[in-house]
C-alpha cells in the first residue's frame, strides 16, 4: 500500500494555497496551528519561516542553536504511528556552519519510538559533522540494530558541492532489516549507502527535524548559525523523488 | 624507618611499559592504559574493531584502537603519527569522557596538531581513540605511533615513611 502520511514543504502546507504565487504568505510559526507541523522546541535556539525557499518554493525553515550550554530548534511530526516502514526526504542547507569540524556535530532528523529498545529511542538519526581540518562536511547516519555493536548500525557519507542537500532515508523493521540513504541521488535502485541490521525492536512513532543535540564543541562555534530546511515529506514506502 | 620508593608508579600502570605498542585489548571493555609521557606506542586500526560506531553525532564507522587514563593534574599534548596506510586519509586522536557512542569528544588530534589534554576532573577516567578523520573513508585505517608529552596522571616518583 502506497500510503503518504505528510507533506511538509513548507511552500505546499503553510502556505495554504498560495504556493507558486508572487503573494504568498509564509506562516509565522511552523507548528500548527499556523503551520504544518504538531509542535516546536525552541529552547535555547531559534526557528524562523523565511522566504525564498528551495527550488521554486515560497518558504523555507531556519534553524540555529543560541544557547553556549544547550540548545534545540526543531520542528516535531507526529504522523507516524508505529510504523514498520518510513521514509523520510528533506532539503538542507548547512553552508553557513563554516569550519565545521570533528569535534562539532548536531543533529538534522531523527524518526523515533515512543518505546525506546535497548535504550535507543532514535529508530534513525542523521546528523552534520565535519572532518578533522574543518574543511569538508559529512552526514552520520545511526540507527538501533540489536546485536551490532552498541547496538547501533552506523555509516557516514560526504557532502559535496553547494547547499542544499537532498536526503532520504527508508527505514525497514525486521531481523534483517534495512535502512538506506540517498544523498543528492535521485536513483531509487542505488542508493548512496544501505545499513543491514536487526532492526526489529523499533517502529516510528514520531520524527524530529531541524537541530537537536549540538555537541559541545557545536555550541561553541557555530553559535547563531543557521541551517535551513525545505521539503520535508515522509511516506510509508514509496521512493520519494527528488524535488 | 621505612623507605618505599616506587619510581614512575603512575596511575594505572597496572599492565604497563612492558607492553607498551602491543594491541592486547582494544575496545571499551579493557582499554589500554595510557601513561604520562609514554613514548613509542604503536599501533594497527586496521586490526583493530569499531568499538564506537559513533562519537555522539560524529559517526565513526572507522576503526579504532581505545586507551584510557584516570586524570590527576592532567596537563599534556598526545601526538599521533601514521607509519603506513590512511589511504585517503589521516590518523586521528579523539579524547571522549566516557566510553559510549553516545559521547560527544572533548578534543581531537591529527598529525602535527597535537591533542591538548588538560582542565579534565581529578579521578575521572578518560578515552583516548586512535582511529582515522571520521570526515574519510569509512573503511579508512592504517599503522600508527602515538606518544605522550607531559602528565595525565601524576607519577609517584618518590615516597618515604620515616
Amino acid at each position: 500500500m502506497n500510503t503518504k502520511m505528510k507533506v511538509l514543504s513548507l511552500a505546499l502546507v503553510g502556505l495554504c494555497g498560495y504556493a507558486g504565487s508572487a503573494m504568498a504568505v509564509c506562516p509565522t510559526d511552523p507548528a500548527q496551528p499556523t503551520g504544518a507541523w504538531s509542535s516546536k522546541s525552541v529552547l535555547g535556539g531559534s526557528l524562523t519561516v523565511s522566504t525564498p525557499g528551495y527550488e521554486t518554493t515560497e518558504c523555507k525553515l531556519d534553524a540555529a542553536i543560541t544557547s553556549a550550554t544547550f540548545g534545540s530548534a526543531y520542528v516535531r511530526d507526529e504522523s507516524p504511528a508505529s510504523e514498520p516502514h518510513y521514509r523520510a526526504r528533506f532539503l538542507v542547507d548547512t553552508d553557513a556552519l563554516t569550519g565545521l569540524n570533528s569535534l562539532q556535530s548536531v543533529r538534522l532528523l531523527s524518526a523515533n519510538t515512543e518505546t525506546p529498545y535497548l535504550s535507543i529511542g532514535e529508530t534513525v538519526r542523521v546528523s552534520v559533522f565535519g572532518n578533522l581540518a574543518g574543511t569538508a562536511q559529512s552526514l552520520a547516519i545511526a540507527a538501533g540494530c540489536e546485536g551490532a555493536t552498541s547496538n547501533l548500525c552506523s555509516t557516514n557519507v560526504p557532502l559535496t558541492g553547494a547547499s542544499p542537500h537532498v536526503v532520504q532515508i527508508e527505514w525497514i523493521k525486521g531481523t534483517t532489516g534495512t535502512i538506506n540513504v540517498w544523498v543528492d541521488n535521485g536513483v531509487e535502485g542505488t542508493p548512496t549507502a544501505t545499513l543491514p541490521g536487526n532492526t526489529n525492536g523499533w517502529v516510528v512513532d514520531y520524527a524530529v527535524l531541524g537541530l537537536s543535540t549540538s555537541s559541545p564543541g557545536y555550541r561553541a562555534s557555530q553559535l547563531n548559525k543557521v541551517v535551513s530546511f525545505d521539503q520535508f515529506d515522509s511516506r510509508r514506502t514509496t521512493f520519494i523523488p527528488s524535488p | 624507618m621505612k623507605k618505599l620508593q616506587k619510581p614512575l608508579l603512575a596511575l594505572g600502570l597496572v599492565c604497563g611499559l612492558g607492553v607498551a605498542g602491543q594491541v592486547f585489548a582494544q575496545d571499551c571493555a579493557t582499554p589500554i592504559a595510557i601513561h604520562s609521557n609514554e613514548t613509542g606506542i604503536t599501533g594497527d586500526t586496521c586490526a583493530a574493531g569499531n568499538p564506537l560506531p559513533t562519537y555522539g553525532g560524529t559517526g565513526s564507522p572507522q576503526n579504532e584502537v581505545v586507551y584510557s587514563f584516570t586524570a590527576q593534574d592532567a596537563n599534556a599534548t598526545i601526538s599521533i603519527a601514521s607509519t603506513g596506510g590512511y589511504a585517503g586519509t589521516t590518523p586521528a586522536l579523539f579524547l571522549l569522557p566516557a566510553c559510549t557512542a553516545a559521547s560527544d569528544p572533548i578534543q581531537f588530534g591529527a598529525p602535527g596538531a597535537d591533542m591538548p589534554v588538560n582542565s579534565l576532573t581529578n579521578g575521572s577516567t578518560y578515552f583516548v581513540t586512535v582511529t582515522a578523520d571520521p570526515g574519510g573513508p569509512n573503511a579508512g585505517c592504517g599503522q600508527y605511533t602515538v606518544a605522550v608529552n607531559g602528565i595525565l596522571p601524576v607519577a609517584l616518583q618518590n615516597f618515604s615513611v620515616e
